[in-house]
């Protein structure tokens, strides 16, 4: 999910025309080794452009031509929108954000408290008895909050 | 902040002497000059006992005008403080919350990473940049 488009459109629309291939998480890490990672060590903002992009998508096997036509189509730029949207609903305005099990979390932890995190959230999975392809619907979805609490607000009834 | 928090000890004791002047009413007898501890006596926290009730109050009603400009001050710098704090608070995730995130449209264009039978389903938000 993308929270400052305006910075790095090109890439999350890559992002989504990469994950109608099936290759999205190829992608992601792709993109982290080879255009964030050169682009934050000597701020080449070329690193982060289409044509970057595209050599990275080749490198990977992806249909550079369908990924091309797919970045520009309607389906790409309606998801950036509504990943904006969503994450707007939850004040979410720095990265990274995660949410494990609708559990918010903020910034970049340690490793050892992010662990504690997901398996105190796998505990109540498990206690839950519900499996786990229906988890998140079911249990998240289905029971969570479906707009931002702040800790002075009180908590729904 | 720790100069205010001195400032607002010594206003605090200051009311606190106010508070113990209420003894006022009980104390009529005028405090000889020459005692050395009332004319020793340093500083502001140190009440002065001389004089008559009224000349008393009127003392106290000068360090009260005298301090009310820095107590105003304080006030306004703790308003502040403390409006700006609630408005963090007011960003600040309830700790308890289980937030639904719907995350169908990216699991629908494939972007997602893991098993889909997963009992934690991690959301992330973040940029490439």
């Amino acid at each position: 999910m993308v929270v400052h488009p305006q910075v790095v459109m090109t890439a999350h629309k890559a992002g989504c025309a990469a994950g109608k291939q099936q290759k999205f998480a190829a992608y992601k890490t792709a993109f982290w080794d080879k255009a964030f990672a050169p682009y934050a060590s000597a701020h080449d903002q070329s690193k982060l452009g289409e044509d970057n992009i595209m050599a990275i998508a080749k490198d990977i096997g992806l249909d550079t031509a369908k990924l091309k036509a797919d970045m520009n189509s309607p389906d790409c730029q309606a998801q950036v929108d509504a990943d904006m949207k969503e994450l707007a609903k939850f004040h979410v305005n720095s990265t990274p954000t995660f949410f494990i099990n609708g559990k918010h979390v903020g910034g970049a932890l340690p490793k050892e408290q992010f662990k504690a995190i997901i398996d105190e959230r796998m505990k109540v999975a498990e206690a839950s008895g519900v499996p786990g392809a229906d988890y998140y619907e079911k249990e998240v979805m289905g029971k969570g909050e479906k707009q931002f609490r702040s800790k002075v607000d009180p908590k729904p009834n | 902040m720790k100069r205010i928090g001195s400032i607002a000890v010594i206003s605090l004791m200051a009311l606190v002497g106010c508070d113990n002047a209420s003894r006022l009413d009980k104390t009529t007898k005028v405090a000889p000059k020459d005692t050395p501890t009332a004319e020793a006596a340093p500083g502001p926290a140190k009440a002065d006992h001389n004089g008559s009730l009224e000349e008393r109050v009127a003392r106290i009603e000068d360090n009260f005008a005298k301090y009310g400009e820095a107590l105003e001050f304080l006030q306004k710098v703790y308003a502040q403080q403390k409006q700006q704090q609630q408005a963090q608070e007011r960003e600040e995730p309830a700790p308890d919350a289980m937030f639904a995130v719907d995350v169908t449209p990216d699991v629908k264009l494939g972007m997602v990473e893991g098993s889909p039978q997963a009992l934690v389903t991690i959301v992330e938000a973040w940029d490439f940049a």
